[in-house]
Order: C-alpha cells, then structure tokens, then sequence
C-alpha cells in the first residue's frame, strides 16, 4: 500500500526525471511516465549512472530475489575465439535491449525476460581484430515521429568488423534507410594505414539526431595503424556529417590509433560530446612519434553537431604505458564557493579522477605538472613531466605497493628476486630492456566503466584496481624468435615497425600465478565532488583464486562499474568472485549479495517498470579478469 | 572400527561432492584447480580409511593415522576456502571418525595395560 502511495507521489518527479535523464534524441514514450528508464550505457548519456527508483532501499535491499534470469547461448568459453560481454541492457520503450557478443540484439520483456525479438547481425563469422565483444546497444527515438512509419525509434549495434546496424526498436526489423538496407559499413571511413578493420564494441553516443562514433582497434602489434578517429553520422540514415581526426595528418607515417575505444558522455543542453581518447601506437616505445600531437590520450570536447573542437586537455604527455582515457566522463553540476560549475570527472587508469569545467576544460581542482623518471631506452624520450592531480585523493598510490610477503615466503622469495632486477621509480617509470614495473600499468586504475554521480548530492563513486605488470621492451631480432611471424605470441606483441617488440607479464610467480605485491587489488571509493573530499575507501570484492575465495579484505581486481540509486544505494559486479553486490553509499559496506555465473563486466542497468524496480546484470565476464564466461542475463527485484 | 569406517565415509562423500562441483556449472567452481586437489585429497582419504579398517596398531597404521588428520585439516581448510558447507560437513565427519578411532585405541591400550 505504501508502494502504491510512494509511487502516486513520486508520479510527476518520475516524469521530470525522464526528462531530465532522457538526453540526445532520446523521448520518454507516453504510458511509461511512472517508470525509470536506462538508454544509455551510462545510464544516461551524461554518463551518470543514477536510477531515481525507490522501492529498493537499504532497509530491504536483503531481501532482493532473482526475478528472472535468461541466457542468450553467445558464449565460447575457451580458445582464442572466447567472448567477452560488458554490456549495459538498456531499458527504454517498455523493453529491455541487450546486444550479445556475437552480435545479436535481445529485446526482452522487463518483467518476465521473454524475448519479445532477436536480431542477428551475422556477424559470428566476421570476427575480426576483436575477437567476440560486445558492450551493448544504443538507442535513439524520433523527436517528432512521424505515425505508422517504421523506425521511429531504433536500436543499434556494431560489430568488431566495422558494420553498425540499425533496427526498428519495436519490430527487430532492419531500418531501411539507414546505411545499406540497415547496416552501415563504418569500416568504409577508416582506409588510412588500414592494418585491421575497425571494431565497433561501445556503442554510439547520442545527441539529438546525430550519433557520435569511436572503435577500438589493435595498438600493440603495429607502428603505424589505422589513426583515431571519431565520426558524427545521421541517426536515421547513417550518412556522415562529420569526421574527427585525433592524429595530425604528418604523423599518421609515424603511428596510429588514439582512437576512442570507450563510452563517450554528452551534455544535451550545451550540445557538446565529451571523449576519452585513447594512447598511440605503438603503445610502449614512442622514440617514433615523438612529435607533440595534443589530442592524444585527452579528455576531449566536440561540438556534436559538427564535431568542431570545444577544448582538449591532454591528461598523459607523449604515453608509453599504454595509459589510455579510457571511461566516459561523468557530468555534473558541482557546487563550490557559493557557484555552480557545469563540470565533468574523467576517471583514469592512473587512478587520477580530473576533475574538469566541461564548457572550457579547465580544471576545478588543481592539476600540477611533475617531473618523472627519463627512458634509458635507445631513442625514447620520456615526458619530463605529467599532469598530476593531487586532489581528489588518487585512487592508486604513486608508489608500488611492496612485495607481498605470504606470496614472496609461497615462492621461496621469487617474488623480491624478480623485483630486485626490474626497473623501479614509481608512477610513471618508463618500459625499459631489462624491464620496469608498471605501477598503475594497463589493466588500471579504473576501467572503462567510470564511475557514478548522485547528481542531487555529487557523491561520486568509482572502483578502481591496484595491479603491477612489467613492462619489457625487446629488440625486434631477439622477440622474432618468439613471434614466430605472428604480431602477438606468447605475451610477446610485435610493435612492428618500431625498434622494439613488447613483453607483458602480471608480477605474479611462475608458480600458482599468485600476485606478488600486497593486497587490496581492488577498492571502491567514495568522494564529495562538492568539495574533492574523499568520503571512504575500501577494499571491495574478492579474488577467488583456483576455486578458493580469499579473504575480503584483500579485494579484488575489478572490471564494470557502480550505480547509485536515489535511495543510497549502489549496485555493482566487477569483482573475480562472480558475485553482484548492493553497497550502502554513506559508508561503503556490503548490504546483499548475490552469486551470478561470471563476472559482471560492466554496470547493471536500474530501471522501474510497472511500479516495480530490476536491477539487471549482465553477467557475461572477461578473460583479462577471470576465465569464468558466461551469457547470464539476470534481473532482481524484491519479492 | 567405526572411525575408520566414518573416515573413509567422510572420504567418500569429499569426494563426490566435489566431483560434483568440479563438473556441474552454477556454483562457480566448476573446472577449477582447487576442486580438483580436493577431489584428490578426499579420495586419498577413503582409501587412507579403508586401509585402516582392522588395524589397531603398528607402524603403517601410525602412519596412516598421522596422514588422515594433515588430509581431514587440509581438506577442511580448502572447503572452507571454497565455501562449500557441505564438502566441510563431510571433513567434520570424517574428523569424527579420527577423534573416535584415537579414543577407540587408547582405550584398548589401557585394557591391555590392566
């Protein structure tokens, strides 16, 4: 009874909040005015991911149940063609939507999980430099649809061989005017240096009828690659509108990449697109590219109409840690000194949250410059300095953490063996021949997923990793010994082109795979983005190790990211241990969870449909984690 | 007796208990290593325990003795580690029989010395 009343109540809050989330050319349809829509990634296109739903509160989130749970059958668990799913379902139109790793749309009923369509792209047998990813669909809806005409509201989605489809979002139907009968070959718009066709795995970004593109691509087995770019194309034809290119073109001999492989954000009312760009390639030796190009590895403004530049803000000088912007920044309003900043946080693998003004790029924190060790490497020339953000907190230290000693008495001390002959000056010591610890390395910091904002609040939260590689340049005559003529072989990739091949290795024994340095590999942090302070830190989620799950306190490397809901709640998988957890946002402790069948690689979606709210995962993990694979999708709700 | 019989009984539901974890999807311990070594350990157990049965003292049964209790602590340990309630139920068991073939012994032991 109380629910129903709640709900009556909160009846015209839910509709400006529809409003207000709805974003790009995304229209909340009539008759779901009482429901919380997710129609982006993000949650929303400002990257928030904040459900205003209410029936789940801290009180009874204990109680939340499976209410449904299906599994699609786009799986391969093992070989080189395994999947990885990070996908965020969608909930608009009454429907969720979820994209496979195999390239196939679900639409599903968001009560029941009954497939209501399925669209297959085909494109299982068109694997190309990703493997089978997906990380979800887009979806936009016609400001002024025009009645009894199709494809007033669309799905779409990309596959790793460059083709973006697009689909009728109430019949699964092709959209026929959009590319070639409903599938638009990207890949056409990427001919420079073209090792590899482009991947679609991140879908678009929206801004009212224009749909903002990136693609990941391959940036370790190349020199010179298929160069950044990012392409504004017209939501109901796929025709281009725009193109932008983060390479300048005297460079594009030289390298490559420096694409946007993540999410993007959007701020509707200002009409600007906000992009993570990624690092050059080669990733690890840069003595090639040594010419100042700005836009790479920045947090970069595009009108989204035109995709003119609004400002770029360069967050790694001249990247050789393969330190890629790698999540969407989170939009939001802070407040601070009596005023309001329109402004954004940019997450980062360097575990550095910038916190920027997003109309002019200009920092509300401080952000410092700081000299950092020189390459002692033939022809590389390592950045003097780099940005440096002291406040808010890092959520990765500047120091490697130490040897582990359980791991280090396990291995009979390999582990201060192998430490003692690497190279070791902290954050951003330079790859080196005889080999340097990479402290954060690749893996991050925070992932792809980003973090959340309570927009009412600015309490942001975000999961961060604490991982330490070795990074190894070799020689290309010694690493073609090991290539055997491939570009990646045996933790060797080629760099091909470049003087030097690279070798990857986790700080981890020979042994067992056991990590060498000290725990927590994981934490979730909390901050007032009002004032930078962080308001808790904790070790969050567990590694399960073999089979064995270790202690809590020691975390857990994460992939996926946090929501929050309005009730003080946040939801998030991410953790080796394949389980979803609720965490209470004031101070960070563990409410519920829930076993699921593989990592949940990226954040659920929160939605309320007919008076009910579902917090949806799609539990389809990621080798760089664990080799636990799945095609779970599975919904909960309170009894 | 009887312990050796309930050793070899907690051996035998370690082991098919974990056999099953190790082959049925769903509990996140499918094809792992550590399932693996337990299904190991809890076999060696009921083979330990059988071989055990009509022996009440000598060398190879003191040996035998020692190397079921490092088992019943190691295997126990991991299925705590694994979270499986029920593959530590077994260990318990199995612990039980251990507890009462010592008491068992000592008991003929000081039967003897009367």
């Amino acid at each position: 009874m109380n629910r129903k009343l709640l709900f009556v109540a909160l009846g015209a809050v839910s509709v400006a909040a529809a409003a207000l989330f709805a974003g790009g050319g995304v229209a909340q349809m009539a008759g779901e005015a009482n429901d919380q829509i997710w129609d982006a990634f993000g949650g929303n296109q400002q990257a928030q991911k904040y459900s205003t739903a209410t029936q789940i509160t801290p009180g009874n989130v204990k109680d939340l149940k499976v209410a449904w749970s299906i599994h699609t059958g786009d799986v391969v668990k093992t070989g080189p063609k395994q999947t990885n799913w990070g996908a965020t379902p969608l909930f608009v139109n009454n429907t969720v939507y979820v994209g496979t790793p195999m390239f196939r749309i679900f639409a599903v009923e968001p009560d029941t999980g009954k497939t209501k369509w399925l669209y297959d792209a085909q494109g299982s047998k068109r694997v190309d430099n990703q493997g089978y990813k997906n990380r979800g669909v887009a979806y936009w809806a016609a400001a002024t649809p025009e009645s009894g005409q199709p494809c007033q509201k669309i799905v779409y989605l990309g596959t790793v061989d460059g083709t973006l489809h697009a689909v009728d979002a109430d019949s699964g139907k092709r959209c026929a005017n959009f590319g070639n009968g409903g599938v638009l070959d990207v890949n056409q718009w990427s001919t420079v240096n073209a090792k590899w066709k482009i991947g679609l795995l991140q879908p678009p970004a929206v801004y009212k009828d224009t749909l903002i593109l990136g693609w990941a691509g391959l940036d370790w087995d190349y020199k010179t690659e298929n160069p950044g770019t990012v392409f504004g194309i017209d939501a109901r034809t796929g025709a281009l509108k725009w193109t932008f290119n983060i390479i300048p073109k005297e460079m594009q001999d030289q390298t490559g990449t420096a694409n946007v492989w993540a999410s993007m954000s959007v701020d509707p009312e200002n009409g600007i697109v906000y992009l993570p760009v990624s690092s050059p390639s080669p990733n690890y030796y840069g003595g090639d590219r040594l010419t100042e190009m700005p836009y790479v590895t920045s947090t970069t403004a595009l009108k989204a109409e035109t995709g003119e530049v609004v400002w770029s803000r360069q967050l790694i000088h001249h990247d050789i840690w393969d330190l890629d912007i790698n999540s969407a920044p989170t939009l939001m309003d802070i407040k601070k000194d009596g005023q309001t900043i329109p402004a954004l946080v940019q997450a980062t693998k360097m575990g550095f949250l910038f916190v920027l003004n997003r109309l002019t790029g200009e920092p509300v924190y401080p952000i410092e410059e700081r000299p950092y060790p020189a390459s002692d490497v033939p022809g590389e020339v390592a950045a003097k300095t780099q940005p440096y953000v002291p406040y808010p907190e890092p959520t990765v230290g500047d120091k490697t953490p130490d040897v582990f000693p359980l791991t280090d008495m396990i291995s009979l001390g390999e582990c201060s063996r192998w430490k003692a002959r690497l190279r070791d000056e902290g954050r951003y010591t330079p790859p080196s021949i005889r080999g340097s610890i990479a402290y954060p390395a690749t893996v991050g910091g925070v992932e792809w997923g980003g973090g959340a904002v309570d927009p009412t609040t600015n309490t942001y939260v975000v999961n961060s990793d604490s991982v330490v590689q070795v990074y190894t340049l070799v020689p290309q005559e010694e690493a073609a010994k090991v290539l055997q003529g491939k570009t990646r072989n045996a933790g060797y990739w080629a760099q091909e082109g470049s003087r030097y091949a690279f070798k990857l290795q986790n700080f981890v024994t020979r042994l067992g795979d056991m990590p060498c340095w000290k725990p927590p590999y994981g934490t979730l942090s909390s901050y007032d983005m009002n004032t930078g302070k962080l308001l808790w830190k904790k070790p969050f989620g567990r590694v399960q190790w073999n089979g064995f799950y270790l202690p809590e306190s020691w975390g857990s490397v994460t992939i996926g990211a946090p929501v929050i809901t309005k009730t003080g709640l946040i939801f998030i998988g991410a953790s080796m241990d394949a389980h979803v957890r609720a965490v209470d946002l004031k101070t960070g402790d563990v409410l519920w969870k829930h076993r699921v069948e593989a990592p949940a690689v990226a954040q659920p979606a929160v939605y309320t449909y007919k008076g009910k709210q579902y917090v949806v995962f799609a539990a389809g993990g990621n080798s760089i984690l664990t080799p636990r694979l799945s095609d779970q999708l599975v919904a909960f709700a309170l009894p | 007796m009887k312990g050796a019989w309930l050793i070899a009984l907690g051996g035998l539901i370690g082991a098919a208990v974990s056999a099953y974890y190790y082959v049925v999807p769903g509990y996140n311990l499918d094809g792992e290593h550590g399932v693996l070594l337990v299904i190991i350990s809890s076999l060696l157990m009921l083979v330990a325990g059988l071989a055990l049965v009509g022996r009440k003292g000598g060398l190879v049964a003191g040996i035998l003795v020692a190397l079921i209790l490092l088992d019943i602590i190691g295997t126990g340990l991991c299925a705590y580690f694994l979270e499986t309630p029920v593959l530590m139920a077994a260990m318990a068991l199995a612990l039980l029989g251990w507890v009462m073939r010592a008491i068992s012994n000592a008991a003929d032991k000081s039967v003897e010395i009367a």
